[in-house]
C-alpha cells in the first residue's frame, strides 16, 4: 500500500492540529483568567488574608506608675519578675511529658492538672505560672526541661506591705488595676502602650516587628496621693489596737485637713497586705464602701441644723422629760434622766430626748435638708469604685423624726461623717474629700493633674459652725468623750454608739457600733479624725472604744503638722471631780420601744428587783434575747452553748445590771 | 502538506551540519527564557528556609540542556528502535522502586542508583511517549479508519501500565499525567467516535470504582478542592494559603524577595509544587501573564514541530512532548490557582526538581531532533 495522504487524512490532520492547539489556548487561558480573578478582582479580600494572617499586633505595656503619698514614698511600684511559659511543641513526647509537668508544677507550686491541660489546650504557648520569685525561677532553670520558657514582666510590688492596702488595691495578672486606687488612677498609672506589628510565620513563629510602630510611649504616670505614709501608719497601728482591744470584728479610721478635704489617712482594720491577698474581700475599703447606721454622732448635725435655721438658741433649756418621752406609740429613752438643759449638755451627755426635742422643733422638711446639706445620701465622689452613698429618706412619722435626730434609721460611710464633721471644721463649707494629690508625668516630671480643694457647698453659716465648735469641745471636757481629751490642744468631736440593726428585725441587743469623730485645735481646726469600731466587746462606748483612738491621731497629726499647743501639757485641766455624767453613753435597752413593752418594763420595775434568768445551755443568740428581755445586759466570753453565769440565776438585781455569761462548744 | 513522506520507512540520515541549520531556535529561547525565570524565581523562593536551591537547579539545567543538545543531534531512529527497550527498563525500574524504594513522607519514589537519587516516574513519561510514538508509527498505517475498542488495548495498555505502577507507589500527579500523555496521543491517532464515547463511559465509571480505593489524602484532596474554606487549616491549607499568595500578589505584585507567605513559609513545597504562587506572589497578574503567554509560545512551537514533522514517530514523538509539557503546565497552576484539585505536579523548567529538569530537557531534546528534521518544501 502506497504511504500516502488522501484528502480526508489530511483534513483530519489539520482539524486535530487545530483541535489541539485550541486545546492548548483554552487551558492557558483558564488558568489566565482564574489568575485574573484572584489576582485583579479579589485582590482586596485574598491581600488582607494575607496580611491577617502574617501580621500579628503586639502591644507593649509601659511600666505602670508609682504610687507614692504626699511626700513621695513609694506605696507601690513595679519590680521586674520572670514569668514562665510552656511551648508544647517542644516538650519531651508523650511517656515522659507528664512528669516533668509534674515536676515544673511541684516546683513552681502549682496545681499540675490545671498545667496539663493548659498544655493540652495550647499548640505553642501556656502560661506555667507567672511573676515568680527569683528562686523559683532559678529551680524551674534547675530542671533543664526542654519547652519551659521565661518572660521578663512586672509584678507590682507594695514595699510597705499593709500600708493603706485597701486604699491602694490591687492589680491584675496583665498589669491592669482591679482595686483602690490601682482601678480608680488605672488610666494614668497604665501609661500609653506601644502598638507593634509583629510578623508571623507559617509555624506561628513571631519574625520580627515591622518598621515603626504606632502610637506614642507614655509611661505609666506617678500618681501621688494626699495620704501621709507617717499618720496612716499611726491610724493603722491605733486602730488595729483598739480592734484587737475590743475583740471587735473590724475599725475603721479616717483623718480629713479640714481647709482643703484632703484625706490624711484613710484606715481600715483588719489590714490587708496587697502583695499577698487571701481573699478579694478582704481589700474592701469599708470607710468609704460600708454605710452603717451612725447614732450619735449624728447629734452634732441636727443640732447644728437647728441651730442655723434659729429652731432653737445656742442657750435655750429644753426639757428632757427626766430620761423618758413618748412619742406617739413610742418613748425615747436617755440613761440618765435629764431636766431643763442646754444644747450644749444635751450633747455633751447626749440625750436622746434632748435631740429628738430638738429636731422636733426643727421640723421633718428642715432636718431632712440639713442632712443633705451636709452630703449625706450622696457620694463624695472621693473616686473610690463603688462608693456607699447612705440612706436618708425624709421622715415620714414624728418618732422616725426623734429616731433620725440621733442618728437612727438613716445611714453613712465613715467619710461621708468625718467629711461632714470637716464642714463643721471648716466654718460650715462642706468641701469634696480627695485622695489624689497629683499625676507627674515620670519621664520630664511635668505634672499632668494636679487637684485642688472643691467646695461643694455651704453646710452652716461660719458662726453657726462656730457654735458647734464650742458645743462639741464641751462633750470632750466634761461629756462623753472625756478620752478624747489632748495632751496641748483643744479637741471637739462627738461620741456615738449606735445599736447595729438586727437581721431578724429591730435592734441588737449586743451588737454595737462605736465611734467618735471630732477635730483639734477647737478654735482653728487643723485636723478632723473619725474613728469607727464594729461590733466591740466588752466597752462598746464609744467614748470608750474610739475616743482614744482620736487623741492618738489627732496628737501625732497635729504634732508633725507643728500646729502649737493651745495651753502647755502640763497645765491641762485636770478631769472634773467625778461626776452624776455616765462615762458611757446609755444603750442598755433600745431608746426607742413601743408602748407595750415599755408598759410590761415598767410593770417589771415596780416589783422591784429583776431575777436573773437560768441560761445554761442555751447558744449565745438565745441567750442575749432573754437577758434583754428581762432588761439586763449581756457580756460573753468564749462561744458555743452558755455553761455558766455571773450573777447566777435567780438573783435578784437591779434593771440593767451585766450578767457575765461563759460560753463553751457543746461537747 | 506534512507527512508527504513515506510512512513506515525512514528517510536516509541527513548529514547533521545540515540539520544543525534547522535547530529550531525559537524553542531554544523559550525553554532558555523559561529556566532563567525559574532559577531567578527559586534565588527568592529559597531565601526563607531552605538551602539555595537555585545553584543545584543552575547545575540540573545545564546537565539537562548538555542531554538535550546530545539527544538533539542524535539520528533518532535510535529512538524509534530504542524506544521498547528504554520502556521495558523504565517498567523494570518502577518495579524496582515499589520494592526498594526510598521511603519520603509515606510515598516510595525514590530509586537510588549509585550516588544518584531519581524518581523512575519521571522517566516513565518520556519511555511512554517514545514506546506510543514507536507503536502508531507501525500500527497507524492500518488502522485508517480509526482505533476501536480492540485494538485500542494495546495502546492503552502501554499508557495504564506504568500509570499504575506510578499510582502504587503512590503518584497520583505523575500517574495523571502520564495518562493525559498518553490519552492526548491516542486521540491523536484518531479514536472512533463510538469507542470514544464508551472509553469515556468506562473512564467515568472507573473512576467511581477507584473512589474507595485512592488514599484518604487523595480523596481529601478531591473533597477540599470542592469546598477549599471548609477545612482551611487542615486539608484546605495548601489550597487557601496558595491562592491567598496568588490573590496578594494583585496587579503587579510585591518585588522579588518581597513575598510574605513565602518568605514567612505559609506554603509548605513552595518550592517544587507550589513554586508558581511564589512567582505569582512576587510579579502579580503581569508576572503570571508573561509565564503564561511563555508555557503557550512553548507548547504552540511544539506543536508546529509536530505538525511539521516528517515522518509519523517524529510527529508522535513532538506531540507526545506538547502534552507532557502542556498537561504538567496546565494541572500545576489550575491547581495554584484553585481550578484544580491539589496533586502534585511540578511546573516544568519552574519547580526546583532535577528528576523533572532531565525529563523535561529530555523532552525538548526530542522535540529539537524532530524540528531540525523537519519537512521543508
Amino acid at each position: 500500500m502506497r504511504a500516502g495522504i488522501d484528502s480526508e487524512a489530511a483534513r483530519w490532520i489539520a482539524f486535530r492540529m487545530a483541535g489541539v492547539a485550541g486545546l492548548l489556548a483554552a487551558g492557558l487561558a483558564v488558568v489566565a483568567g482564574r489568575a485574573v480573578q484572584l489576582q485583579v478582582v479579589q485582590q482586596d479580600h485574598l491581600g488582607s488574608m494575607a496580611r491577617d494572617q502574617y501580621v500579628r499586633p503586639i502591644e507593649l505595656k509601659p511600666r505602670r506608675g508609682l504610687v507614692t503619698d504626699r511626700n513621695g514614698a513609694t506605696l507601690a511600684a513595679d519590680v521586674q519578675a520572670e514569668s514562665v511559659f510552656v511551648d508544647p511543641k517542644e516538650l519531651p513526647p508523650a511517656p515522659a511529658r507528664e512528669p516533668a509537668l509534674a515536676r515544673l508544677a511541684r516546683v513552681l507550686s502549682i496545681d499540675p492538672a490545671g498545667l496539663s491541660r493548659r498544655v493540652a489546650a495550647s499548640r505553642r504557648f501556656a502560661w506555667a505560672r507567672r511573676r515568680v520569685s527569683p528562686a523559683e525561677a532559678a529551680a524551674v532553670r534547675a530542671l533543664r526541661l526542654p519547652g519551659v520558657g521565661f518572660v521578663q514582666e512586672y509584678k507590682r510590688y507594695y514595699p510597705r506591705r499593709e500600708l493603706a492596702g485597701q486604699l491602694l488595691g490591687v492589680v491584675g495578672e496583665d498589669g491592669e488595676g482591679l482595686e483602690g486606687v490601682e482601678l480608680a488612677e488605672d488610666d494614668e498609672l497604665q501609661g500609653e502602650a506601644i502598638h507593634l506589628d509583629s510578623l508571623r510565620d507559617g509555624r506561628a513563629r513571631q519574625v520580627f516587628p515591622e518598621e515603626g510602630g504606632t502610637g506614642r510611649v507614655r509611661e505609666g504616670a506617678r500618681v501621688e496621693l494626699t495620704i501621709d505614709q507617717g499618720l496612716q501608719h499611726t491610724a493603722e497601728t491605733a486602730l488595729s489596737a483598739a480592734v484587737a482591744g475590743a475583740h471587735a470584728k473590724a475599725g475603721m479610721a479616717v483623718v480629713l485637713d479640714p481647709r482643703t478635704g484632703e484625706i490624711l489617712a484613710l484606715a481600715n482594720a483588719p489590714l490587708a497586705n496587697p502583695n499577698a491577698v487571701r481573699h478579694p474581700g478582704e481589700l474592701r475599703n469599708r470607710a468609704v464602701q460600708d454605710a452603717f447606721e451612725p447614732g450619735s454622732t449624728f447629734k452634732v448635725f441636727s443640732i447644728a441644723g437647728a441651730l442655723e435655721e434659729r429652731a432653737i438658741g445656742p442657750e435655750d433649756s429644753i426639757f428632757c422629760e427626766n430620761g423618758a418621752w413618748h412619742v406617739g406609740r413610742h418613748t425615747i429613752h436617755d440613761h440618765h434622766g435629764l431636766g431643763w438643759v442646754t444644747p450644749a449638755r444635751i450633747l455633751a451627755e447626749s440625750s436622746n430626748v434632748g435631740a429628738g426635742k430638738i429636731a422636733a422643733r426643727l421640723g421633718r422638711e428642715r432636718l431632712y435638708r440639713t442632712y443633705l446639706a451636709f452630703g449625706f445620701g450622696a457620694p463624695t465622689e472621693v473616686g473610690v469604685q463603688a462608693e456607699a452613698r447612705g440612706t436618708v429618706n425624709p421622715p415620714r412619722a414624728d418618732i422616725s423624726l426623734a429616731t433620725m435626730s440621733f442618728g437612727q434609721g438613716v445611714t453613712a460611710s465613715a467619710l461621708q461623717i468625718t467629711t461632714a464633721m470637716a464642714a463643721v471644721a471648716n466654718q460650715g463649707l462642706l468641701l469634696r474629700p480627695w485622695l489624689v494629690r497629683r499625676v507627674i508625668d515620670p519621664a520630664g516630671g511635668a505634672v499632668l493633674a494636679q487637684a485642688t480643694p472643691t467646695p461643694v457647698r455651704r453646710a452652716v453659716s461660719p458662726e453657726t459652725a462656730r457654735t458647734m465648735a464650742r458645743l462639741l469641745e464641751g462633750v470632750v471636757t466634761d461629756g462623753t468623750g472625756k478620752k478624747a481629751r489632748l495632751a496641748g490642744w483643744r479637741a471637739a468631736g462627738k461620741t456615738g454608739t449606735a445599736q447595729k440593726a438586727d437581721p431578724l428585725g429591730g435592734y441588737s441587743a449586743d451588737k454595737r457600733f462605736s465611734s467618735f469623730v471630732g477635730f483639734a485645735p477647737a478654735d482653728a481646726p487643723r485636723v478632723v479624725v473619725g474613728v469607727f469600731v464594729d461590733e466591740p466587746r466588752g466597752d462598746v462606748y464609744g467614748g470608750d472604744v474610739a475616743a482614744p483612738v482620736f487623741k492618738q491621731l489627732a496628737e501625732y497629726a497635729l504634732q508633725s503638722m507643728g500646729v502649737p499647743p493651745s495651753f502647755a501639757p502640763a497645765a491641762a485641766k485636770p478631769a472634773p471631780a467625778s461626776r452624776a455624767v455616765a462615762e458611757a453613753e446609755p444603750v442598755e435597752f433600745p431608746v426607742v420601744e413601743s408602748a407595750a413593752q415599755e408598759a410590761e418594763r415598767s410593770a417589771r420595775a415596780a416589783r422591784g428587783g429583776i431575777a436573773v434568768p437560768a441560761l445554761a445551755g442555751l447558744p449565745a443568740r438565745p441567750a442575749l434575747r432573754t437577758l434583754e428581755q428581762a432588761e439586763l445586759m449581756g457580756e460573753l466570753t468564749g462561744s458555743g452553748r452558755v455553761v455558766s453565769q455571773s450573777p447566777p440565776a435567780g438573783e435578784v438585781v437591779d434593771r440593767g445590771t451585766r450578767v457575765r455569761l461563759h460560753l463553751a462548744p457543746p461537747g | 502538506m506534512a507527512l508527504d513522506v513515506p510512512l513506515g520507512r525512514l528517510p536516509s540520515g541527513t548529514p547533521s551540519g545540515r540539520a544543525f541549520a534547522r535547530f529550531p531556535w525559537h524553542i531554544a529561547f523559550l525553554v532558555m527564557a523559561i529556566s532563567a525565570i525559574g532559577i531567578w524565581n527559586l534565588a527568592s523562593a529559597s531565601r526563607s528556609a531552605h538551602a539555595p536551591v537555585w545553584i543545584s537547579q543552575t547545575w540540573w539545567m545545564a546537565g539537562g540542556s548538555a542531554l538535550a543538545l546530545a539527544i538533539a543531534l542524535l539520528d533518532y531512529r535510535t529512538f524509534l528502535r530504542a524506544a521498547y527497550v528504554f520502556y521495558g527498563g523504565v517498567v523494570v525500574l518502577l518495579l524496582g522502586v515499589l520494592v526498594k524504594g526510598r521511603l519520603v513522607m509515606g510515598a516510595r519514589r525514590w530509586l537510588t542508583v549509585g550516588p544518584v537519587n531519581f524518581q523512575p516516574s519521571e522517566l516513565a513519561k518520556i519511555a511512554v511517549l517514545l514506546a506510543l510514538a514507536r507503536y502508531f508509527h507501525y500500527d497507524l498505517e492500518k488502522r485508517r479508519d480509526g482505533y476501536g475498542l480492540l485494538s485500542l488495548i494495546l495502546p492503552m495498555g502501554i499508557t495504564l501500565l506504568p500509570a499504575m505502577l506510578i499510582l502504587k507507589e503512590p503518584d497520583l500527579g505523575t500517574a495523571l499525567i502520564v495518562v493525559a500523555v498518553g490519552a492526548t496521543m491516542i486521540l491523536f491517532a484518531k479514536v472512533k467516535w463510538r469507542t470514544l464515547a464508551l472509553v469515556g463511559c468506562v473512564g467515568l465509571a472507573g473512576a467511581a470504582f477507584a473512589w474507595p480505593h485512592l488514599k484518604p489524602y487523595q480523596r481529601k484532596r478531591v473533597e477540599t478542592f470542592l469546598n477549599p474554606a471548609g477545612d482551611s487549616l487542615g486539608a484546605g491549607y495548601h489550597a487557601t494559603q496558595s491562592m491567598i499568595a496568588v490573590g496578594s500578589g494583585q496587579a503587579l505584585g510585591k518585588g522579588w524577595g518581597q513575598g510574605t507567605q513565602t518568605l514567612l513559609s505559609f506554603l509548605p513545597e513552595q518550592h517544587t509544587d507550589f513554586i508558581f504562587s511564589v512567582w505569582a506572589e512576587e510579579h502579580g497578574f503581569a508576572g503570571c501573564a508573561v509565564l503564561i503567554l511563555l508555557y503557550f509560545l512553548l507548547t504552540a512551537a511544539a506543536l508546529t514541530v509536530a505538525g511539521n514533522a516528517r515522518e509519523r514517530f517524529g510527529h508522535f514523538v513532538a506531540v507526545g512532548v506538547t502534552a507532557m509539557i502542556f498537561w504538567h503546565a496546565f494541572i500545576n497552576m489550575g491547581m495554584v490557582t484553585g481550578v484544580l484539585p491539589v496533586v502534585g505536579v511540578t511546573l516544568p523548567l519552574m519547580s526546583y526538581g532535577g528528576s523533572s529538569v532531565i525529563a523535561v530537557y529530555f523532552g525538548i531534546g526530542l522535540l529539537a531532533n524532530v524540528g531540525m528534521r523537519r519537512f521543508v518544501n
